[in-house]
């Protein structure tokens, strides 16, 4: 059968994070226009690129002088200075117009290319969001990160590290709606209210991925910033601080009633500084738990603002 | 045969310098390459008459154009189109001007800026601000109707179509030019009003070619579409960056739909415009059917690009809401010459220049139709 006619009458996107990946830009574009070309009518690529020091952008240039192409078809947003890889990824996502966006947070491929027209066809099931989530090569911050992450967030969508993943329109638009500020996309993204679902696959070569997975910034303080946005692990790690210094408050309240009756009293004194003292430790410790809960309510109503800076968007020529 | 002017040309500028010096009663040739007036350009864009909201970046093209539409609208009043809501918005993401900064430059331009709900025309959370505006839409057809009724009832002004010219000489006291057919015209002043053609022209006069326009050359599509009737009596443009316009075309009861980043096809950074789709032409139809020195028009192109309907569709639904509907019914093409001095601020100056003092030879060059008043300093 003719390919054009399995083609599906939809306008895709993808949008791609670039910082430093050079290596990986041939291999990626020749499979990435492949696979969309045979899956859809039209496509748009958008490439992010992250303040990468590297001759990325100049290698997608050279790509697209051999290739014919849609002269609309390839966007490159430049960020005015590095701002990480998910302000990147929330600016790429909106500039896309597809029906569906792919957003692939890295270049390297070690998954068969089939599986990107296995997770489009997931959605197709219903699904509003699919990723395409890899376990192997995980570092042991990240699995402690998930597990401590999927315990506490208290939602359904359970997340893991993804290589890339499809959104439908509709969930775009739900993202938009549910707030301004996206700190970390795939906690947003599985608990949008919208059907989600996550393909794992094995990496055909873990060395090649743990290699290009420690290229990779590590994120600790994305990893700090959603545990406290997204779950309640550090209030809960409050409150049992709080609740621990009441305890001792407590037991030293205990301690001096029972010093009081045995009249056992060292010094003189000491009972009622010792009284006082703990009552009152007792106090702003109860104070601090009610203030933490505050604090956690404020920041989640903040983060109003445009969080990311572009420099510009450029488009690519046809030169054929 | 000898004229006091000649005009090349034979878009809105070149006929209104046709008509404004006929009425004075001078002898005016006017020099159209392809076989009708108002071919391209005048034709070929949003036919918006502009007041100054497309320029938030640049107060000097906002104020100018406010000062010109009035003007334009009491002078050509019958192709001019009222009846519909203006609507200009501002994208939330990747706009260079938001909501405020637009508010306030409306007030600095003193043009009217009334909020209007955002929510009524785009889905949620893609503008932070939507204002009603007062801009019309001229209907290009109606008004060279106008031009060509007028001209025609003067015997002093000829308009020559399909005219190809060779060769512009100049001697010390006049013009020569030569046609392809082998005819040949004298004047002591040529007036270039070819837009996108305007350094070709200068090109064939001896000694000018140097003082042509520093331009970058964009291949636009304008789309053409059916809107639906709750769409029908609205126009929404989302500002200010990559973004959309859909509008009423004049009175042809089409919306127009454009946008920034998928309305220019092709550029060409060349002196005179250079693409590889004339390649494609000339193996087509011989040599002499589209090259830089000789653009041909675009619309009627058998090698123009394929449509870009598919994304300009989609980035306008990514905006408006569903209930605003429009299908897509033909693609109109031109040629778009940007000055190059203008890309930072987006300003579109009208530059006139004058390249030859005697015997004269001006070169207009301007995006917007109610600037066109500019040029009657230089007739």
């Amino acid at each position: 059968m003719d390919l054009a006619q399995n083609r599906e009458h939809k306008f895709v996107s993808a949008v791609m994070y670039l910082h430093n990946d050079a290596a990986y830009i041939d291999m990626f574009l020749s499979m990435i226009t492949q696979e969309l070309a045979a899956l859809f009518d039209k496509y748009e690529l958008i490439f992010v690129n992250d303040a990468s020091s590297d001759d990325g952008i100049a290698k997608i240039y050279d790509f697209f002088e051999h290739t014919k192409m849609d002269s609309q078809m390839v966007s490159i947003i430049q960020m005015s200075n590095y701002q990480g890889q998910e302000a990147a990824m929330n600016a790429g996502r909106d500039l896309a117009i597809g029906d569906f966006v792919f957003e692939f947070d890295n270049l390297f491929i070690d998954y068969p290319k089939t599986l990107i027209r296995k997770i489009y066809e997931r959605t197709l099931e219903g699904y509003d969001v699919v990723a395409a989530g890899c376990r192997d090569g995980m570092r042991f911050t990240s699995r402690m990160f998930y597990s401590v992450f999927n315990r506490n967030s208290g939602s359904e969508g359970k997340i893991g590290p993804e290589t890339f993943r499809v959104l439908s329109r509709r969930a775009v638009n739900r993202i938009k709606s549910i707030g301004d500020y996206i700190p970390y996309r795939k906690a947003i993204y599985m608990n949008c209210g919208l059907r989600a679902d996550v393909i794992e696959y094995h990496a055909i070569d873990i060395d090649a991925r743990r290699k290009a997975l420690k290229g990779r910034h590590e994120r600790t303080h994305l990893a700090l910033d959603s545990l406290i946005y997204f779950t309640d692990v550090m209030e809960k790690v409050s409150t049992v601080i709080s609740a621990l210094f009441v305890v001792i408050s407590l037991l030293m309240g205990i301690e001096i009633i029972r010093e009081f009756c045995m009249k056992t009293q060292a010094v003189s004194g000491w009972l009622s500084t010792m009284g006082f003292m703990s009552l009152s430790f007792m106090g702003v410790f109860i104070l601090l738990s009610i203030i933490m809960k505050y604090l956690s309510v404020i920041l989640k109503l903040m983060y109003q603002k445009q969080r990311y800076l572009i420099a510009g968007v450029e488009k690519i020529a046809p030169k054929q | 045969m000898n004229y006091t002017k000649i005009i090349i040309g034979a878009g809105l500028y070149g006929l209104y310098a046709a008509k404004h010096c006929g009425e004075k009663k001078e002898k005016i040739l006017v020099l159209e390459k392809d076989d009708r007036a108002f071919g391209r350009a005048t034709y070929v864009n949003q036919a918006r008459v502009h007041m100054g909201y497309h320029y938030p970046r640049s107060l000097s093209t906002a104020t100018k154009s406010a000062g010109y539409f009035r003007r334009f609208c009491d002078d050509f009043p019958f192709c001019i189109e009222k009846g519909f809501h203006q609507i200009y918005a501002t994208s939330s993401r990747f706009s260079w001007t938001n909501a405020e900064q637009f508010q306030s430059f409306c007030k600095a331009a003193g043009i009217r800026c009334e909020e209007a709900p955002v929510s009524l025309y785009f889905k949620e959370g893609m503008c932070d601000g939507a204002f009603l505006t007062e801009e019309y839409t001229y209907d290009a057809m109606i008004l060279k109707k106008y031009f060509l009724d007028a001209l025609s009832a003067m015997p002093n002004v000829t308009i020559c179509y399909n005219a190809k010219i060779e060769d512009i000489a100049r001697y010390p006291d006049h013009f020569e030019v030569h046609m392809a057919g082998g005819s040949v015209y004298t004047s002591d002043y040529i007036l270039n009003a070819t837009y996108a053609s305007t350094n070709e022209v200068l090109k064939l006069v001896d000694g000018v070619s140097h003082t042509g326009f520093n331009i970058k050359y964009e291949l636009c599509e304008i789309i053409l579409t059916k809107a639906s009737e709750k769409l029908r009596g609205i126009g929404l443009t989302v500002m200010d960056g990559p973004f959309f316009s859909i509008m009423p075309f004049g009175k042809t009861g089409y919306h127009s739909l454009t946008s920034v980043s998928f309305t220019p096809h092709m550029a060409s950074y060349e002196r005179l415009p250079a693409f590889p789709c004339m390649e494609r032409r000339q193996a087509l139809e011989g040599e002499e059917s589209c090259r830089p020195e000789q653009l041909a028009n675009c619309t009627d192109c058998p090698c123009r690009p394929e449509s870009a309907w598919p994304y300009m569709s989609h980035l306008a639904r990514k905006y408006m809401r569903e209930e605003y509907e429009f299908t897509y019914q033909g693609s109109l093409y031109s040629m778009k010459p940007i000055l190059k001095s203008s890309e930072v601020d987006d300003s579109r100056p009208t530059a006139i220049r004058v390249n030859s003092e005697y015997p004269r030879l001006v070169s207009v060059l301007s995006g917007k139709i109610n600037t066109v008043y500019d040029l009657e300093e230089f007739l």
